[in-house]
């Protein structure tokens, strides 16, 4: 140790954190295979990026469900600290409602991070849905509202906003509610543990980006991919 | 007449260590005249040719700096100061010009200093801060550009870098400045509870002690090198990391109530 770093203090000991939402469908429709393989897929989630030193002290995750109700599952915690919730199908599906939420989330969690005068990296909104919103029309003023905050957040650079369909999503009406910059993907079947492991691989990548860094992410739809971008 | 203590030290952060890469950021030392220019830069990590962008930069801007101050009707800092980075600029342009390459890939922030006599005056574009001790105690010279995300800098090299361009106040009566990149950010600046920083006395008065007795610039850097490489600051940055100090005065032969801290 040289003998500045024996009597120098750390002004703010604290590491530039990653705040993620993962916004998950558990109507009814999810039930059985499609829940489970959901469960298994954040659990690995959250173990694989325990095991990225500079991640699990950077990552901050939290759930928000939609089904018989749109409920936080998980409030915001590190990853070291999360538990995943063991998530159950059933209900309709308040998709608008839950996004909203998830934006909420965001922004509480920003807030709190100029408190404490934390730094941190543009947040993520994951979206994993295998149907079409319940609680909202295209037109209607909920819809109009949710578009709008989607569509502005994205160009205001508050977060970014990814959209995953799972079959039988419509994802004709995903693609008017993602932002037009970053339209959503197709889940092709039986893919949930490679999005996840795509998912967790970007977070430590993006947590690991430091000033000046041009994050670059895998793409989900290459021929080995967990997604397939719907032309249909 | 007392030369001021000036040195500094660039360190690769673990995470260039690791993938081989080298440290992009630079700075560069000039005394002129009756002062000191001191340039500080940090080569963008998504920019291929930033390493050498930043040394082109602080060669540039104390090149520019330490011919103006050693001109017979020297300027006062904040003319020196604030002309610095347009040479740093043009520099900049023409090497691109040279090598057919395009300006963002030499991408870089710069943070530039003038000094002369006690006062001083910081030209800033991007990330990376000063601070100086004064008789009224540590000011924060030059902040970090305010940027929301941890990972978005304007560079110098940007289109609207003027409009990006800060430049300080005078700050008087300094007796020790400091510039350093943003891989030192959370060693030397705390919140201020108010969405801001100020800078932490407790990393600053032991390195602005250490700066007046040590007897040599080259000793000073070791040490510097030291402790930019140690695990304290490794801790919770693995970037590249730069500090550059100067001990104007008193000195230790100097009146005991004028002594550092």
């Amino acid at each position: 140790m040289s003998r500045l770093e024996e009597r120098i203090e750390i002004a703010n000991p604290q590491h530039p954190h990653c705040a993620t939402v993962l916004v998950v469908d558990t109507s009814g429709s999810m039930a059985g295979d499609k829940i489970r393989q959901l469960n298994d897929g954040i659990a690995f989630f959250v173990q694989d990026v325990q095991g990225d030193d500079l991640a699990r002290k950077r990552v901050d995750v939290s759930i928000v469900a939609f089904g018989s109700s749109v409920r936080v599952a998980h409030d915001f915690s590190s990853i070291d600290a999360f538990a995943p919730p063991s998530l159950r199908a059933d209900g309709s599906t308040p998709m608008g409602e839950a996004i909203l939420s998830a934006i909420d989330q965001i922004r509480r969690r920003k807030a709190e991070y100029r408190e404490k005068g934390t730094d941190y990296y543009r947040p993520w909104i994951f979206l994993i849905t295998d149907g079409q919103p319940t609680d909202m029309k295209p037109g209607d003023e909920l819809w109009d509202r949710v578009s709008r905050e989607v569509h502005d957040g994205e160009r205001n650079k508050e977060f970014l906003f990814f959209a995953v369909g799972v079959e039988p999503a419509d994802l004709e009406l995903l693609r008017r509610l993602a932002p037009p910059e970053r339209p959503p993907v197709r889940l092709r079947r039986g893919r949930f543990q490679e999005m996840f492991a795509w998912l967790s691989r970007s977070q430590q990548r993006v947590s690991a980006s430091r000033v000046g860094d041009s994050v670059q992410l895998e793409s989900p739809t290459g021929p080995d991919g967990w997604a397939e971008i719907p032309t249909t | 007449m007392h030369v001021p203590r000036v040195f500094g030290a660039s360190v690769a952060g673990a995470a260039h260590v690791s993938s081989g890469t080298e440290c992009q950021d630079r700075f560069a030392i000039r005394l002129g005249g009756d002062g000191i220019v001191i340039a500080v830069a940090d080569g963008l990590g998504s920019a291929p040719l930033s390493a050498l962008g930043a040394s082109e930069a602080v060669d540039a801007a104390v090149g520019a700096g330490a011919a103006m101050l050693g001109h017979p009707s020297a300027p006062g800092p904040e003319t020196v100061a604030a002309a610095m980075p347009a040479f740093a600029r043009v520099r900049l342009e023409r090497r691109t010009a040279e090598g057919a390459w395009p300006l963002k890939h030499l991408g870089c922030t710069l943070v530039a200093i003038a000094v002369r006599g006690t006062s001083a005056c910081v030209a800033h574009v991007g990330d990376g801060a000063v601070v100086a001790l004064t008789g009224a105690g540590w000011v924060l010279a030059s902040p970090p550009a305010r940027a929301e995300y941890a990972n978005v800098v304007d560079p110098l090299t940007a289109d609207g870098w003027v409009h990006a361009l800060r430049v300080s106040e005078v700050v008087s009566d300094v007796r020790f400045i400091a510039a350093f990149t943003d891989g030192c950010h959370h060693a030397i600046l705390r919140p201020d509870g108010c969405d801001g920083v100020v800078p932490h006395a407790g990393f600053l008065d032991p390195v602005a002690a250490f700066a007046a007795q040590t007897l040599s610039d080259e000793e000073g850097a070791a040490e510097l090198e030291a402790l930019l490489g140690g695990a304290k600051l490794g801790e919770h940055s693995d970037d590249d990391k730069t500090l550059v100090v100067a001990w104007i005065g008193p000195f230790a032969s100097d009146p005991p109530s004028v002594h550092a801290p």
